[in-house]
Formats: structure tokens, C-alpha cells, sequence
């Protein structure tokens, strides 16, 4: 019985995540290279990249001098690699599968 | 027709609205059922219309359905909100639970499937303005307490963090739960420390056997001992809204900042976005100090959480940064910010389950 179901096969696929790919940012904020899809725009790419920089710059501030930074939200895994001030940024789509194996406990 | 029985279905099929349509219509509540075909016809009609519940296709063209429920959420705060997906797909229903949507619901295959959905339906809409167990509004004792008082049957399973637990409750008794090798009444305690989360409430397993022997009423009295002594412990926290490892911290944070490998934990409120911009000038604090470090760890966190809110990146779980000197960890342990120091032999991995291991202390 399929009444309630949509006729679109393509809807009872699985969705792949599509906010996947990598920008690069020079110490200016401004995006030198994405292999992001166009869904996330060049203007949003800037606000995360302006966050990145900021979080680089201060921590270098309260001499927390760091190299690499990693956010995670609920869906999406945000890794940013700093770069002669700038940063290269990383975007991880966080499925089950991937969190279930990110909380596995480590071998010792 | 009053606005408490109103319905509004959103998909962009047409002839499965249709029949949506016609089989709500028969539900006992006798709802009065409006159609649209895309999310800006629907946000129109809501603002000449009054409606009590929206239930939404996730997959339209142009905006889906999230994107018109971070609308509607803002405009109209107190409709309820379904998501019908189209396949059981557990990120997204979980990103769709985190943004604080009512009901994620796969679409009914069956008639069984279809016969669930319209009591669902059912006991929203009837429920509405009666105070409906909304996910997002109630703690886990007020859910606990409504099962219970209603003689519900019913299991609820909760995700906190990378957590999950269950509470299986037999005709308005607690009679089981099970949380992280925990079972009985030790993981009832245990969920019972979580404030926030996601929850579901999936069917009765009426054969489920019984492992916790009193009463529903003693178990949440319980609880409500142990969360007035941990906020006790809370209060002692320094005016400050931080402190360091030596002050009193809660036990298993306090172990945390035992464990090797951890340098230092620092905690103190969570950042308000609108007191970012008000934060101490950088010179007023000993560059490399705590205050410095947690000053950092408060601006970096506010500014990420508002950066991922407007791109609907969902709640900001963890933050870990890899240093020359040192490592660092943050995670929000409920309404606190906790900055782990780590000690820069660890490896990435193991930062990262550091960190993750706060959201669950």
C-alpha cells in the first residue's frame, strides 16, 4: 500500500549531505578557492570564514597560539587549518555512522 | 471554526495533499484542513489565518521545509510544527528536532503507518493549548510525570549528546531504563541529570520486564533531591561566572580535570551573543592567563553558535583547537561553558574525545 507515499522514486532515496567540500581564506577574510557547492554562498562562506580568523587572531592574543581548530555542530563537522594567517576550512557533513565512530572509545 | 482545530498541509504534490486532506478531515476532532503548494503560499495564508498545527513536506523546491519552520518559529511561536520526511533519514531527523520542530514523522507506507499518523494528528490537535508534551518546552520529569498520570505505555528514547538512553514505561508505571551500560534505577538517575536534548516516544513494549521496582513518584523525588544538591554545588561556583580546577566543581567534572592529560578546566556561563560586543577590552587581562583563555573561550564559542544559527548549521556541540603549546577543548555542560586545557602530546583523536566526554559529564 503506497497511497500515502510521494510517486517521486528520487524522494525515497536517501538524501546525501551536500554541504561538503573546502574554501581557502587569505588573512584578509577574502575566499581564494572553493570546492564548496554553490548552495552555500559565497557571503556565507565569508561569515564563517570571518569567524575562523577572528578565533585564530585572539587566541594567538591570550597566547594560545593555535594551529588547527574544529567545530562541531549537529550536523556538520568545521575543520580549520590556519595558514600564514590565513586558514584553509574544511566542511565534514556529521552522519550517524561518522558521530557513532567519532564517540567510539580510543584503544589505549 | 476555531483556530485550535485548524490544520494547514504544505507539499508541493498535489494529489498526495489532496488525499492528506481528506483522510485528516475524518479524524474525530473534525479539523477544519487548508492546502498549499509552497512555503510563501503558506506563510501568506498563516498571516490572514489563524492555525493551531502545520504539517510540512520536508523535500519541496525552492524553500524545504525547515527553512519555511525558521520562519514560522519566529512568526508564530505557538503553532505546532510536523515534518514529514520522506525516508527514515536519523541526522536529518535530528537536525530537525535540535531547530525545535513539534513532530518529525516518516511518510505512512502503510495503513497501519497512516493510522498512527492520524492518531498523532489527533492527539495534537486536540491536545493544543492543553499543554501537549512539546519537545522543546518540557523537562524530562514533566515528561516522566505525564506519562505516569495519563497510565501511558510507552518507551522514550533520549539523545543527549552522543548519548542515548531509554525509559520504558508500563501502564503509567516506570518499570525500566537503560543509559551507557547502566540499567534499572541507577540509569533512571542517570537520564534523569540530563536538562537538555532530544526525545522520541516510540511504541509500548508492553513484555518489557521489570527492573524497577518503585514507584514513579519516589523515583522523580529522587531525582529532585539530587538536582537541588548539584545545584547546590553550582551555587558555590565564584561570582566571577568562572573558576579554576581547585575551586568546587561538580564530581565528574572535577574527575575530568583529574584525568591525564588535562592541564586545567575552566567553566563559566555560556556567552549571550548581545554581551559579546560588551566583553573587556584584551588589556585588561595578563595575556596567556586563565581569564585570558577562558576570555577567548567565551567570544570564540558565542561567535561560532551565532555564525552556525544563520546558517542553520543547527546547536554548536564542541569546539576543539590543536596547539603548538597546548590543546584546548570546549563543550557546553548545561547552561556552562567548560574549557579543558590539554596537554599537547595528546593526539587529535584523543582531544576529541576528551571533549566529548564533557557533554556527557
Amino acid at each position: 500500500m503506497s497511497i500515502f507515499s510521494k510517486s517521486r522514486p528520487a524522494a525515497r532515496q536517501p538524501k546525501e549531505p551536500t554541504l561538503k567540500g573546502a574554501f581557502t581564506i587569505d588573512a584578509r577574510g577574502r575566499i581564494i578557492s572553493s570546492t564548496v557547492p554553490a548552495s552555500f554562498s559565497a557571503s556565507l562562506q565569508g561569515e564563517l570564514a570571518g569567524a575562523v580568523l577572528r578565533a585564530f587572531r585572539e587566541a594567538q592574543a591570550a597566547q594560545l597560539t593555535l594551529t588547527e581548530l574544529v567545530f562541531e555542530f549537529c550536523g556538520l563537522r568545521v575543520t580549520a587549518k590556519e595558514m600564514r594567517g590565513g586558514a584553509i576550512v574544511f566542511l565534514h557533513p556529521l552522519t550517524q555512522e561518522s558521530q557513532q565512530a567519532a564517540a567510539a572509545p580510543i584503544a589505549s | 471554526m476555531p483556530s485550535t482545530h485548524r490544520i494547514l498541509l504544505l507539499d508541493d504534490d498535489v494529489d498526495l495533499l489532496d488525499r492528506y486532506r481528506k483522510a485528516l478531515e475524518t479524524l474525530p476532532t473534525r479539523p477544519e484542513v487548508v492546502t498549499c503548494t509552497s512555503g510563501a503560499k503558506a506563510l501568506a495564508l498563516l498571516e490572514s489565518t489563524p492555525v493551531a498545527l502545520m504539517v510540512s513536506d520536508f523535500e519541496m523546491p525552492g524553500m524545504d521545509g525547515l527553512q519555511v519552520f525558521s520562519i514560522v518559529r519566529r512568526r508564530f511561536p505557538k503553532l505546532r510544527y510536523v515534518v514529514m520526511m520522506p525516508t527514515a533519514d536519523p541526522a536529518m531527523r535530528s537536525r530537525a528536532y535540535s531547530a525545535g520542530v513539534d513532530l518529525v514523522w516518516e511518510k505512512p507506507a502503510s495503513d497501519e503507518d497512516f493510522a498512527l499518523f492520524q492518531s498523532c494528528i489527533e492527539g495534537l490537535v486536540d491536545n493544543f493549548g492543553g499543554g501537549f508534551r512539546g519537545i522543546q518546552h518540557k523537562s524530562l520529569v514533566d515528561l516522566v510525570q505525564l506519562e505516569c498520570l495519563s497510565q501511558s505505555s510507552s518507551v522514550l528514547k533520549l539523545e543527549h549528546g552522543t548519548n542515548c538512553g531509554r525509559i520504558w514505561i508500563n501502564s503509567g508505571e516506570v518499570v525500566d531504563a537503560e543509559v551507557a551500560g547502566l540499567e534499572g534505577e541507577p540509569a533512571f538517575a542517570e537520564l534523569m541529570r540530563w536538562k537538555a536534548g532530544n526525545f522520541e516516544m516510540l511504541p509500548a513494549e508492553p513484555e518489557r520486564g521489570r527492573r524497577i521496582d518503585v514507584s514513579w513518584q519516589a523515583l522523580l523525588l529522587d531525582s529532585a533531591q539530587a538536582h537541588d544538591e548539584q545545584r547546590a554545588e553550582v551555587s558555590a561556583y565564584d561570582a566571577e561566572g568562572m573558576r579554576a580546577a581547585d575551586d568546587p566543581v561538580p564530581s565528574r567534572l572535577g574527575e575530568m580535570g583529574t584525568t591525564p592529560g588535562v592541564e586545567f578546566l575552566l567553566s563559566g556561563a555560556l556567552p549571550l551573543v548581545s554581551e559579546l560586543k560588551k566583553s573587556k577590552p584584551a588589556g585588561e587581562v595578563v595575556p596567556g592567563s586563565d581569564t585570558a583563555v577562558f576570555q577567548w573561550a567565551q567570544k570564540t564559542w558565542g561567535s561560532l553558535e551565532a555564525v552556525g544559527r544563520k546558517l542553520g548549521l543547527g546547536p554548536l556541540r564542541q569546539i576543539e583547537g590543536l596547539g603548538l603549546q597546548r590543546h584546548v577543548g570546549m563543550s557546553a555542560v548545561e547552561q556552562n561553558l567548560v574549557c579543558l586545557g590539554l596537554n599537547r602530546s595528546l593526539t587529535p583523536a584523543e582531544v576529541r574525545e576528551k571533549t566529548s566526554k564533557l557533554s556527557a559529564a
